[in-house]
């Protein structure tokens, strides 16, 4: 009987051959082959990816090429690695490069927030820039009303407080900057700004972009350094001119002439201010002296509209001769202006001895031609007559218009535009 | 009477939880405001374009309009102003320890002197100053919690309504008005919680 187990089917009989013996069982072997060696080479792949991640979970391509080259295994997935580390690489530095963006922009903002704030009057308008910031910025809440609530209240300490932020706005350049101040001697002195920024505020307490210094009291300390440095100016081009003044007048004295030991006094003391030069004629003397004065009165600094309408005089009388006498005192009331002009810083340091910031001056300075009489400032050039003239020209003691040049003499007198001998005969 | 350890671990109580019965807000509770807390995503537009700055019918009542900018910055101006003059009462080294009745009534003649509360408000407000030293120490912590609470409520309301968009010129705060405006941002809480 024949044997029913060969009707089961036969398990797989142990080939003996060589597998590279059949063609197609060998393509499959190394196809096997090369899938565990790509699967081997993905997993180091991933290994050195799996190394660059940090411990707080940030991701460093570097790092992970590194890995990459330095695993021989990682060679049949290193193409598809690389490119995913360099992708991944750019990616990071596009999120990077946004971020800045981004952050650069909130700067942007915080920084013209500060400014705001630096300029901020009061308290409550600094709360209202605080306020509007909050809509327009991711600037966490608890930070803002942390920074209204560390606000002092009292506008000393809150000028502190925003000149701070006035430093911030103005940048670490502009911060560090020196600028001129008045010393509380009065004395001039260079400072950060970002002092200036946070020191107190000066008279009236006023506000300002600069924080410490409002507007008006540092426009005011600029325009009474302007005035001091007008001043030394005004004093020495008038100088030359006041101390010729009376040889110059004595040129249109008819008892004066060539020849005469006057002349050659006048001569000696022309040449030697510089007004006329060594060898001069008599002709050219006039000329010279003439030519001198009107370079002078054009000059003067800070006429104002009496320099204008001198000007225009001059325009008007080409030939004008200022040695005449009807013109010299035009020139003396040009050198009294000057020294009115020059007398303003002094002549206010007498009127307000307190204040030592300066902080009042433009407002003095705004009401100081008003208030001043010129012909205070020339009384030591004219003659007897002219000050008996001018005196009783004043009406009577105590009337505004006397009282106003008492005042001016004294402070003519006191900031040394005149000295005090010159008005000796006056009140 | 809490002890001295369960103290800080229990939210302080609010000092006032109700006060004057409507009657308007006392100058240190917050009433209505310090409770708020942040609105949620779903207030956020409550006073967005569209949704109109009025009232929202929500699940738990009528949402309150949200503080326009003269609003939110006299209930900043008011909550950092106590919070300042409670950080001092804090800061003084016999708070819990003696009786700071006279320098808390110094400090609410202050409020009253910048126009922050009234002085009828403020002698309501002193009339539930407790007596004993650690109970002051307590009802100053929790007005300053709700202080700092309510500035930052107001404000996150404020900016989440209105983000992006600028106010009108003429919604500017005038703080000779401020008790009016404060008056008014309180009814606009309490009738929303009311709702």
């Amino acid at each position: 009987m024949a044997d029913i187990s060969a009707l089961y089917p036969q398990p797989p009989q142990p080939n003996g051959a060589n597998p590279l013996s059949n063609p197609s069982s060998a393509l499959s072997l190394l196809s096997q082959v090369q899938q565990l060696k790509r699967m081997q080479s993905e997993q180091a792949v991933g290994g050195a990816l799996q190394g660059a991640i940090g411990p707080d979970g940030t991701f460093d391509p570097a790092k992970a090429l590194s890995g990459i080259a330095a695993n021989p295994n990682a060679a049949y997935a290193a193409g598809e690695g690389i490119t995913s580390a360099l992708d991944s690489r750019n990616r990071q530095i596009a999120g990077d490069t946004a971020a800045f963006d981004l952050a650069r922009g909130q700067n942007d903002y915080v920084q013209n927030i500060a400014g705001s704030l630096a300029n901020a009057a009061n308290p409550n308008e600094a709360i209202k820039i605080l306020t509007d910031a909050s809509r327009r910025t991711n600037l966490p809440t608890p930070m803002l009303t942390s920074m209204i609530a560390s606000m002092p209240q009292d506008q000393k300490g809150f000028r502190r407080w925003s000149g701070q932020y006035a430093s911030v706005a103005q940048g670490a350049a502009a911060a560090n900057t020196r600028t001129p101040i008045v010393n509380p001697d009065g004395s001039t002195s260079l400072v950060p700004q970002s002092t200036l920024n946070t020191a107190p505020s000066g008279a009236g307490g006023e506000a300002g972009p600069s924080g410490g210094l409002g507007p008006m009291t540092k426009a005011s300390q600029d325009a009474y350094l302007s005035a001091q440095g007008n001043a030394a100016t005004i004093g020495a081009s008038i100088r030359p001119l006041q101390n010729a003044l009376p040889l110059i007048e004595k040129l249109s004295a008819s008892d004066f002439g060539p020849g005469s030991a006057e002349y050659a006094k006048v001569k000696s003391i022309l040449t030697t201010a510089g007004i006329i030069p060594e060898g001069a004629t008599s002709v050219d003397m006039r000329q010279e002296v003439n030519k001198y004065l009107n370079q002078t009165v054009q000059a003067a600094q800070g006429a104002g509209r009496s320099d204008e309408a001198l000007s225009a005089a001059q325009h008007a009388n080409p030939h004008l001769d200022l040695t005449q006498p009807a013109n010299i005192a035009l020139v003396k009331n040009q050198i009294g202006m000057s020294r009115m002009d020059a007398a303003v810083t002094p002549a206010y340091d007498a009127a307000s001895p307190g204040d030592k910031s300066k902080a009042g001056f433009k407002q003095f300075q705004s009401t100081y031609y008003q208030n001043t009489d010129p012909r205070a400032f020339r009384f030591d050039m004219m003659t007897p007559q002219e000050r008996r003239d001018t005196l009783d020209g004043l009406g009577k003691p105590g009337s505004p218009g006397y009282q106003k040049f008492i005042n001016s003499l004294r402070m003519a007198r006191s900031s040394g535009a005149i000295m005090p001998d010159g008005g000796a005969s006056g009140p | 009477m809490p002890s001295a350890l369960s103290a800080n671990l229990m939210p302080p109580p609010a000092p006032n939880p109700d006060p004057q019965g409507g009657g308007g807000g006392g100058p240190l509770s917050g009433p209505a405001l310090a409770g708020m807390g942040a609105p949620g995503p779903s207030q956020a537009g409550a006073g967005a374009p569209g949704a109109g700055p009025g009232a929202a019918p929500t699940p738990g009542g009528v949402m309150p309009p949200p503080p326009g900018r003269a609003q939110t910055v006299a209930a900043l101006r008011h909550f950092t102003t106590i919070e300042n003059e409670v950080k001092k009462l804090l800061a003084d080294p016999e708070c819990g320890k003696s009786d700071l009745r006279s320098q808390v009534i110094d400090g609410m003649t202050g409020l009253v002197s910048k126009g922050i509360t009234t002085a009828a408000d403020a002698v309501r407000e002193l009339s539930n100053f407790p007596d004993k030293p650690f109970d002051q120490k307590q009802w100053l912590e929790a007005h300053l919690s709700q202080s700092v609470q309510a500035a930052n409520a107001v404000l996150q309301h404020h900016r989440m309504a209105f983000a992006g968009q600028d106010m009108p010129e003429n919604d500017a705060y005038d703080p000779d008005n401020h008790a009016g405006i404060m008056d008014a941002l309180t009814k606009q809480y309490q009738g929303a919680k009311r709702g």
